[in-house]
């Protein structure tokens, strides 16, 4: 049942229609592409992706679910144009559009049904100051957060805590680099900034080499994997819409080496080829096995990342697949923070964790209530 | 052959509903409805007795379940969760609250995903092949309304929704309890005795809450769309027996609009469906406390002055 399923939802991100489906199958289909936020991906372009062959009910479906996709296109397209205005006035650097904005505003296969719920931008850090005061002009505010979370963004993070613009709810992340400086592991940005390209409707971006080589990272410096899948399945398309440009994956080769990522980006292929079965060709692969952490390390990171990169469901999870999400958030902040760090972190965050389990209450929680 | 829920034996629902979920069919979508509370197994089968059933092996847009969460807090003061497939998107409310809790689930479901429609806050019901719909903000006195007109001749297709068909304009039955509050709970009983309804659940957000079942005809016509002759907007006024007032097309474009789920996620189109509908039929505002004398004007359908 779970590999039917899984099979099924890489069929159809490849734009092939799965067949011998009942309407149970699909209705399982749905269900974890929705709870893995890939359902809008299967759902975009389905006329042109899978013909005339899917039942009423999929299709009614698949509808309903892209009108939100338009509409997130629609919000991401002004925001990014009022976005790169306002950078532009404040830095000698454009706003340069990361993740789920970039996939979007690329018009690549990427971007097509990707949802995401903020928009991430990357400035020069020197120019953090001026932006944030224009920005805080246009009604971009810091979120609601605590003096320790304040603390976490500004002296450890990559990232200043995120902006709300208060009339629209639109959420901004605003990174001066692509993972934590206190990690030890943030690369010279420069490097990735070396072949910014600018797509159609002048937005600045990262060259597809280093936005795969982003989205390597960011996925497994993850603390938490609920849209592991999602990310996974951006590095196949990116992977897949890329891999006939020789230039690609010799230049992501190379940026990996020179940043020090190649081991995540062994991970990458090596749990791309796993899961979404994506061709990766022997000349990378070769060079990559120099990178491999030792046999019994793999063994213990196969049975993590098969787990957690996995759709979080209960037709798809294995054993100790929750077991695999803890191990994998323990992980997360063991590479991110140095040992002290990690200690002072976890107590803050236990401290609300029995706050909630005695209470039931959490301190910020964005639930609505029901009526 | 379709199968109603009352024609199941209660051990054939008792499984079912523990099981996968009992399968309901709405006409504009299906929902799957799971849970192990017996206050959820007990009212679903009083309220939606007449409802179609779908089979286990049916495709199902909507399958949910209401819940106790597990955490430390329901040894001290039980809660329940709504769950929509297996993600909740409320917080938890008091256990006396898992009926009302399911309903307001199910409009969830249907006002943040069903955007095949252009949905509206608002009640529809129908006579002689014409539909009238009410849309409005919760305190109008639309429910009491709404079920006062469905068990004196009305035909009801939604008391919650209004689901418009974008390509026809025309208005598509969501039959389903209609949600009564407070005083009304005793107004209804008072003068439809034998009418089935929910026990009451007290002290949610809206105060005292009641479900009233959709008598039978309405439900069996579950698939049967409606023409819309009339947008009324209703306004409950303890002085006034009925004004009515006639709506100019920019205020019924506002009364719908900001009574849609959804205008906006429709985009483009759902400004249009909006615009179509305000212009196609008759639009206007009553002021009223007597509904009997609502129901003949409303009977009459003699809208224009």
């Amino acid at each position: 049942m779970r590999q039917h399923i899984l099979d099924s939802i890489v069929q159809m991100i490849n734009a092939e229609v799965p067949s011998d489906m009942s309407p149970v199958d699909w209705e399982n289909i749905i269900r974890v592409a929705l709870a893995s936020s890939v359902l809008s991906r299967l759902a975009a372009n389905f006329e042109s992706k899978y013909g005339s062959t899917i039942p009423i009910y999929v299709i009614e479906q698949f509808e309903a679910i892209n009108r939100h996709s338009a509409l997130l296109k629609q919000q991401v397209c002004f925001e990014a144009m009022e976005l790169a205005q306002h950078i532009s006035k404040t830095s000698s650097q454009p706003a340069i559009f990361l993740k789920g904005a970039a996939y979007v505003l690329s018009g690549d296969s990427v971007g097509e049904g990707r949802i995401f719920s903020d928009i991430d931008i990357l400035v020069k850090k020197e120019d953090l100051p001026n932006i944030e005061r224009r920005l805080q002009a246009f009604a971009w505010f810091p979120n609601y957060s605590d003096e320790y979370d304040q603390k976490y963004y500004r002296e450890w993070a990559h990232e200043i805590p995120p902006l709300i613009q208060a009339n629209r709810g639109t959420v901004l992340d605003v990174h001066h680099n692509l993972i934590p400086p206190i990690s030890g592991r943030a690369p010279d940005i420069s490097l990735f900034l070396s072949d910014i390209r600018t797509v159609a409707g002048g937005y600045h971006m990262l060259s597809p080499h280093a936005m795969t080589l982003h989205s390597v990272i960011h996925l497994f410096y993850q603390e938490e994997f609920i849209h592991g899948y999602r990310d996974l399945s951006d590095l196949h398309l990116l992977v897949t819409s890329n891999s006939k440009n020789s230039q690609y994956w010799r230049a992501l080769l190379a940026l990996a080496q020179e940043t020090k990522f190649s081991v995540e980006l062994f991970y990458a292929c090596r749990y791309l080829n796993k899961i979404f079965g994506t061709e990766i060709a022997n000349n990378v692969i070769e060079p990559l096995s120099n990178s491999a952490p030792g046999k019994i390390r793999l063994k213990v990171l196969d049975w993590m990342f098969t787990r957690v990169l996995l759709p979080r469901h209960s037709l798809i999870n294995k054993r100790f697949t929750s077991l695999a999400h803890q191990a994998a958030f323990i992980r997360g902040h063991w590479i991110k923070m140095p040992f002290h760090i990690l200690c002072i972190h976890s107590f803050q965050k236990l401290l609300s964790v029995f706050r909630h389990f005695l209470t039931g209450n959490t301190k910020t929680s964005n639930l609505p209530k029901a009526e | 052959m379709l199968l109603k829920v009352k024609e199941l034996s209660h051990q054939e629902y008792i499984k079912c509903v523990s099981g996968r979920g009992i399968g309901i069919d709405f006409g504009i979508c299906s929902f799957r409805i799971k849970s192990a509370l017996p206050i959820i197994q007990t009212t679903l089968k009083k309220l939606y007795s007449d409802h179609t059933i779908i089979s286990d092996e049916s495709f199902t847009d909507f399958p949910i379940s209401v819940a106790a969460p597990a955490n430390f807090r329901r040894f001290l003061k039980p809660q329940v969760s709504f769950y929509s497939d297996e993600y909740s998107p409320f917080l938890p409310l008091p256990k006396s609250q898992s009926y009302p809790l399911l309903e307001w689930g199910m409009n969830w479901c249907v006002a943040g995903q069903k955007h095949n429609y252009l949905l509206l806050h608002g009640a529809v019901l129908e006579k002689n092949g014409e539909a009238i719909i009410f849309p409005a903000p919760p305190g109008s006195g639309k429910s009491t309304l709404c079920a006062y007109l469905s068990h004196t001749g009305w035909r009801l297709l939604s008391d919650e929704m209004t689901v418009i068909d974008l390509k026809t304009g025309a208005v598509m039955p969501f039959v389903r309890p209609i949600c009564l509050k407070n005083n009304s709970i005793k107004l209804f009983r008072s003068w439809f005795p034998d009418a089935v309804i929910s026990d009451i659940a007290k002290d949610t957000n809206k105060g005292d809450v009641a479900h009233v079942k959709p008598p039978i005809d309405s439900v069996q016509r579950y698939t049967e769309p409606a023409k819309v002759k009339a947008i009324v907007l209703p306004k409950y006024n303890a002085d006034i027996e009925l004004d009515i007032y006639t709506l100019n097309k920019c205020d019924a474009y506002k009364a719908v609009s900001e009574n849609a789920f959804n205008e906006g996620v429709l985009g483009p189109d759902g400004f249009l469906a909006a615009t179509q509908l305000i212009e196609s039929c008759d639009t206007v505002e009553i002021h009223y406390n007597d509904l009997k004398v609502v129901s003949e004007f409303l009977s009459e359908g003699r809208f224009k002055p």
